[in-house]
């Protein structure tokens, strides 16, 4: 007899429900009628996203230790349960957004399908205890999101950005597996939790193996220099899923890379910590740089993206328990402002029929002043203002990164905050001060189904970007559990 | 083990050389025409040649063909070892089997839908 | 030299030597010449009786020379090669390399029970390790690169677009013949052939619990060789000759010889896999015979539907192979799987 692992379904409950959700609406793409195939298919996603969550926070509340489950495949505490739900929420909100966006007819349900499916790879992806349930998880959301990011192939952006990311991934994912042979080749062992202290910490192997692993993650989290695929796809791919891109991917990679590196390589911790702070300085600089000189809204979210995965470097630099709850707490606002960033970019887009600059946003915030309020709440919270999520996400990064004796890391990373409002505001300044181009703005009414699904989801990200800032302690003190249940 | 596959590589010898033999015959003992037809060399045309074809472009059919092999083909690569220690892993063989089959039989309804099955 | 049953399916290891196995593979090989030759003669026979023709009786007594005949026309052929060719080694190798592979995929299968001889262990097989069955089907897809490589390298229209058809349904149908064998390989529990006649030897030939995926296997064969009526990698009204319209004399021939060894392949795999191999229930020591018999019927069977049926039309192939097979297959593979642990 064959020994068996035990299942335990809770763990996978989350991935599950995305996963019935990626076949009930890839089924319903193709076997409803036509006409009401979108809604279908939309629903499926949107209820296999709830389903994530709600599973992700019952798994929550019901692991506060953590352990390894079935066959010590995947871990189940608390801080893979955070990460998914971060995951679901972003994924939600998406779901919303993603309803109106212009889709020719043949192909409306597969782009829900693999939305839910890359969440699902997400939230394994997260939750991964050894480097083979990890790189499987990994390969099912990217495989999603190649897809997903090439899925209008009308556009030749749309083809650009998803070759651009299937070659560029591609080759970051197989860095990330050349690089956990590396690693088995020196401890003999594919489990997060045994890699350490099974080789001698000054390893060649492992260390060959422990650099190119934090490469593969870097190219993930659009980290600076692996970062130029970012700008093209966050600009080809159809505008919601740039947000989820932006909030979702970013803070899977960042979480598991955090994970991997304290649970499996605490040995080399001087290492990996000086590594994430050349990686975090060259974001920063690279980032709001390059952030400056965009015209094009999206390929400006997308170059503050880098520059933000630069800020979140900070807590993987700062290697401690408070850089862990800072990340898990900043991730939050970060990502709803992501998706509601990305959302208003796409109703603005719908309205004009071409792509948001920041010529063309002029007026936006006089024409529609809820939007325009909204907009600049998201910029103000990527800047670190007060009274929204990101001012006390930064802070809380700033204090971890100082606590570790990062005194010079802070200094760069005031001076990219400073740098950054000269983009953030460049917005802000866009959508109220600048005179409207005349008529040719003239907005085309949308169908009222369409604005309200968008507007939901802009409106929910609006109260988690503000409420964060509010409600600071209940959601520090999710983080807090989460973070205590990492070795740091 | 490996002892078992030295047979196979003596096999292996025999066969190549017998078809290498037969090659080389064809061109040794053959016979050879004293003028070559000026028209031989070209390729088969039934009467009007134009000359060979060059990197012409093939329906996109048969490159799909290519990749659901690719994808079926995994399948089985999975089934056959399963298939052997099936009755050792009982019930919950059965249903990892019932899973992944169930998984393939959704690719397989999309891919028969969007009609990837078709030729013209 | 009359052991035992279970001494045959058990042999116990004597003096293996290796070349015992050498001179197991030369008698095997020239075995599968021979009868390749000879199919070519009964398959103009066969077919001309069936058509109300005599079919060729010129060449000595019943015409039993001719593919003596034939070969020596093949092989005096003058050679010469397209004008075009993409690379020349390609061109001669490819026929090689799909023959070879033909040759070398029927090492495995077992016909007999092994002998011991002089204290000499004789096995049953050439090959005879414990993956056989996945042995077959590798070596045999390998040669399709032979096809594919010939077709391309000719620069021609009518061979490359025959390439491309053969490549595409040998694909298709590979998918069906590897599932419909899955029943089989579920309820013998091995992947080894020898071990797979045996255990039809202690239950029933499972053609009888199998016979769905006996259909299977069988259409499924036809087509993965290529033989009518899907023989359209071939099809002359459309495609002159296929893959192998610019290749003449004993390049051709090898082409054959890999098509007609393809045909033995499978039909002595139909008979180890459903019909117990070279096992007959009574007097088990003829096994080569009885396998040897066995097989003598399935390959009439072969020129049987030659004889019997039209072509098919293209699409009518890819969806028998897609939309019939490949599901009867997987859910036939399934039921077994239901019923091996149901038992």
């Amino acid at each position: 007899m064959i020994r068996t692992p035990a299942i335990d379904w809770l763990t996978l409950a989350p991935s599950l429900a995305l996963l019935a959700a990626t076949i009930a609406s890839l089924m319903a793409a193709v076997l409803v009628p036509e006409r009401r195939r979108r809604n279908v298919s939309w629903f499926f996603c949107l209820a296999g996203y709830a389903g994530a969550f709600a599973a992700a926070a019952i798994l929550f509340d019901r692991s506060p230790h953590s352990r390894g489950v079935i066959a010590n495949a995947l871990f189940r505490d608390r801080y893979g349960a955070l990460a998914a739900m971060i995951v679901a929420g972003v994924g939600l909100l998406t779901t919303l957004v993603y309803y109106g966006e212009r889709s020719t007819v043949d192909r409306v349900g597969e782009r829900f399908a693999l939305l839910a499916s890359a969440g699902g790879g997400m939230i394994l992806f997260a939750q991964s205890a050894n480097l083979l349930t990890l790189f499987l998880g990994l390969e099912w959301l990217s495989i999603s999101l190649y897809v997903l990011c090439a899925l209008e192939r009308e556009r030749p952006e749309a083809i650009e950005a998803g070759f651009k990311y299937l070659i560029v991934g591609g080759f970051s994912s197989a860095i990330l597996v050349f690089g956990a042979a590396f690693v088995y080749g020196a401890t003999g062992t594919l489990n997060l939790a045994q890699i350490a202290g099974k080789a001698p910490s000054g390893d060649l192997f492992l260390i060959t193996g422990l650099a190119m692993i934090l490469v593969g993650f870097a190219f993930k989290a659009s980290a600076a220099p692996f970062h130029t695929w970012t700008p093209d796809v966050y600009q080809g791919a159809a505008t919601p899923v740039s947000g989820f891109m932006a909030g979702a991917t970013k803070a899977v990679a960042l979480l598991v890379a955090l994970r991997v590196l304290s649970v499996s390589f605490s040995a080399q911790e001087h290492l990996w910590t000086s590594a994430a702070a050349a990686l975090a300085v060259t974001s920063l600089v690279v980032g709001n740089l390059a952030a400056l000189a965009q015209r094009d809204l999206k390929r400006m979210l997308a170059y503050s993206s880098i520059s933000h995965a630069g800020f979140l470097l900070f807590a993987i630099t700062a290697a401690s328990s408070l850089g862990t709850r800072a990340l898990l707490y900043y991730l939050i606002p970060y990502g709803a402002a992501s998706v509601g960033v990305f959302a208003l970019a796409a109703l603005h887009e719908r309205e004009l029929g071409e792509p948001a600059t920041l010529d063309n946003l002029a007026g936006f915030g006089w024409r529609r002043p809820l939007s325009g309020i909204a907009l600049w709440i998201f910029m103000l919270s990527f800047a670190g203002f007060p009274l929204t999520g990101g001012f006390v996400g930064k802070v809380y990064l700033f204090a971890a990164a100082y606590r570790s004796g990062w005194t010079w890391l802070l200094i760069v990373g005031a001076v990219a905050t400073l740098v950054s409002l000269g983009y953030y505001l460049a917005v802000v300044r866009a959508i109220y001060m600048r005179p409207e181009p005349g008529e040719k703005a003239a907005a085309k009414e949308e169908p009222p189904l369409l604005d309200r699904m968008l507007s939901t989801a802009v409106f929910a990200a609006v109260i988690v970007t503000v409420g964060s800032f509010f409600a600071v302690q209940p959601l520090i003190d999710l983080a807090k559990h989460a973070a205590s249940q990492l070795p740091l | 083990m490996l002892r078992n596959w030295l047979p196979f590589l003596i096999y292996g010898l025999f066969a190549s050389g017998i078809t290498g033999l037969m090659l080389f015959i064809s061109f040794a003992l053959s016979t050879r025409a004293r003028t070559k037809p000026a028209q031989q060399g070209l390729p088969f045309e039934s009467g009007v040649s134009t000359g060979a074809p060059t990197r012409q472009r093939f329906t996109i059919g048969f490159y799909l063909t290519a990749m659901l092999f690719i994808l079926f083909d995994i399948e089985i690569v999975f089934l056959y070892p399963l298939a052997i220690v099936l009755d050792k892993l009982a019930w919950f063989g059965f249903s990892e089997l019932v899973v992944f089959v169930g998984l393939l039989a959704v690719a397989y309804v999309y891919v028969w839908r969007k009609g990837a099955l078709e030729w013209e | 030299m009359t052991l035992p049953l279970a001494h045959m399916l058990i042999v116990a290891p004597k003096r293996e030597v290796w070349w015992i196995g050498a001179i197991e593979a030369l008698v095997i090989l020239n075995a599968l010449l021979l009868t390749f030759a000879f199919m070519t003669l009964i398959e103009r026979k066969v077919l001309g009786r069936l058509q109300l023709r005599y079919g060729p009786n010129r060449a000595g007594p019943f015409g039993i020379i001719q593919p003596f005949a034939d070969l020596i026309k093949l092989v005096r052929k003058a050679p010469f090669q397209p004008d075009r060719l993409i690379h020349p080694a390609l061109y001669l190798g490819a026929p090689v390399l799909s023959a070879t592979m033909a040759f070398l995929a029927f090492s495995v299968i077992p016909w007999g029970g092994g002998w011991e001889l002089y204290g000499y262990q004789i096995d049953g097989q050439v090959v005879n390790v414990p993956i056989s069955l996945v042995v077959v089907f590798a070596i045999g897809s390998i040669s399709t690169y032979g096809v594919l490589i010939g077709g391309w390298v000719s620069e021609s229209k009518f061979a490359l677009l025959g390439a491309m058809r053969t490549g595409a349904q040998l694909v298709s149908y590979e998918v069906a013949l590897a599932l419909s064998v899955l029943g089989v390989v579920l309820m013998a529990r091995s992947l080894s052939l020898t071990e797979i006649v045996a255990a039809q030897h202690r239950t029933i030939w499972y053609v009888v619990p199998q016979i769905v995926g006996f259909g299977c296997f069988a259409i499924a064969g036809v087509a993965e060789v290529g033989r009518a009526p899907f023989d359209l990698p071939e099809a002359e009204q459309e495609l002159v000759a296929g893959y192998h319209t610019e290749f003449s004399g004993m390049r051709w021939g090898l082409f054959q010889i890999a098509e007609y060894v393809h045909m033995i392949t499978v039909s002595a795999l139909m008979v180890t896999l459903f019909f117990g191999g070279w096992l007959f229930p009574v007097l088990h020591r003829f096994g080569p015979i009885w396998f040897v018999l066995k097989l003598a019927i399935v390959l009439f069977c072969f020129i049987w539907a030659r004889a019997s049926l039209p072509r098919l039309r293209y699409d009518q192939l890819m969806n028998l192979g897609w939309k019939v097979l490949l599901p009867i297959a997987t859910v036939n593979a399934v039921a077994t799987a239901f019923f091996v642990v149901l038992r």
